[in-house]
């Protein structure tokens, strides 16, 4: 393979890569939104992600802003659309991390508040949470429900009426 | 700023913001493995960043093609630590799943029995320092 075959390839992966890294956290705040339950999650994972995220970012725009003044020998592309795209990567994959992690923490941080206020262990709260919300939707047929009962499924503890 | 200034600042920031997504997952560890406590965790966040850090690797590999060989270190052993400390994640919580599929239980209250079971056998214990320390579990 010739050097250029090789950098397509690595933006290809790179892309894909990227993509998945930037909707990791998708699922996790989705689920973590609906059940309102985060007693499992820890405050320090969501706290280095949007650490690490927001250094990426500044990261990312630095190095575009200072992108002229580097006489960069080691870049073996002169193929500018390729360059474009291996700059802006890193900005946009970790904004899209930033926004879901900053709701995660949000929820997170509302849920232990919510906790201490009733005297409860925040596991206890996420319970009664999960509880209230499969008594919502329990005997519902439309397909919102249908979702809802199977996001929260795992995360149900006591299926008798409160 | 000259431009050496400038490639030292970014690098600096890039390690910095390595290192802590590198030891992201760590904390979640802890916590899973202290409360035994899988269930509000989702399994897609597992799986995604499994594959997400393998093709990294692979993209690490590419650069090493090119001769990239300081880049592609760094992407290599951040990728790959983080790689591993998803897989334990994700293996345990499959094994969560299915224990608690075999006993017909939900995955919360199959948690909720290990981590009672586990007061129960530590009743008698001394609480040692080492589990007072414990923001992780916050």
């Amino acid at each position: 393979m010739d050097l250029e075959n090789i950098i397509i390839a690595g933006l290809i992966i790179s892309t894909i890569a990227g993509v998945l890294s930037a909707i990791a956290f998708i699922p996790q705040t989705v689920k973590s939104l609906v059940t309102k339950s985060t007693s499992g999650l820890s405050i320090g994972f969501v706290i280095f992600g949007i650490t690490a995220s927001t250094i990426w970012i500044i990261w990312g725009v630095l190095s575009s802003v200072f992108a002229s003044a580097l006489v960069n020998d080691s870049s073996s592309t002169t193929n500018p659309a390729i360059l474009a795209a291996q700059t802006a990567a890193p900005i946009w994959t970790n904004a899209l991390v930033l926004i879901w992690s900053l709701a995660l923490l949000f929820s997170k941080i509302r849920n232990i508040n919510i906790s201490k206020k009733q005297n409860l262990t925040e596991q206890e709260y996420s319970n009664l949470q999960v509880t209230k919300i499969y008594y919502k939707h329990k005997d519902k047929k439309s397909l919102h429900s249908k979702i809802i009962l199977k996001i929260i499924k795992s995360s149900l503890v006591q299926k008798e009426e409160l | 700023m000259t431009a050496e200034q400038i490639t030292l600042l970014l690098t600096s920031l890039s390690s910095i913001a390595a290192i802590f997504s590198a030891i992201l997952f760590l904390p979640q560890i802890f916590k899973s493995f202290s409360t035994k406590n899988t269930a509000d965790n989702s399994i897609f966040l597992f799986i995604i960043t499994f594959t997400a850090n393998l093709l990294w690797i692979g993209f690490g590999i590419t650069l090493l093609l090119q001769d990239k060989i300081g880049d592609a270190a760094n992407l290599i052993w951040q990728n790959s630590f983080v790689a591993i400390l998803s897989l334990i994640l994700l293996i345990y919580k499959i094994i969560h799943i299915k224990n608690a599929r075999k006993l017909h239980l939900t995955e919360a209250q199959y948690c909720l029995k290990l981590s009672s079971e586990k007061k129960q056998k530590n009743i008698n214990k001394k609480p040692s320092k080492f589990r007072n320390f414990s923001w992780w579990k916050k």
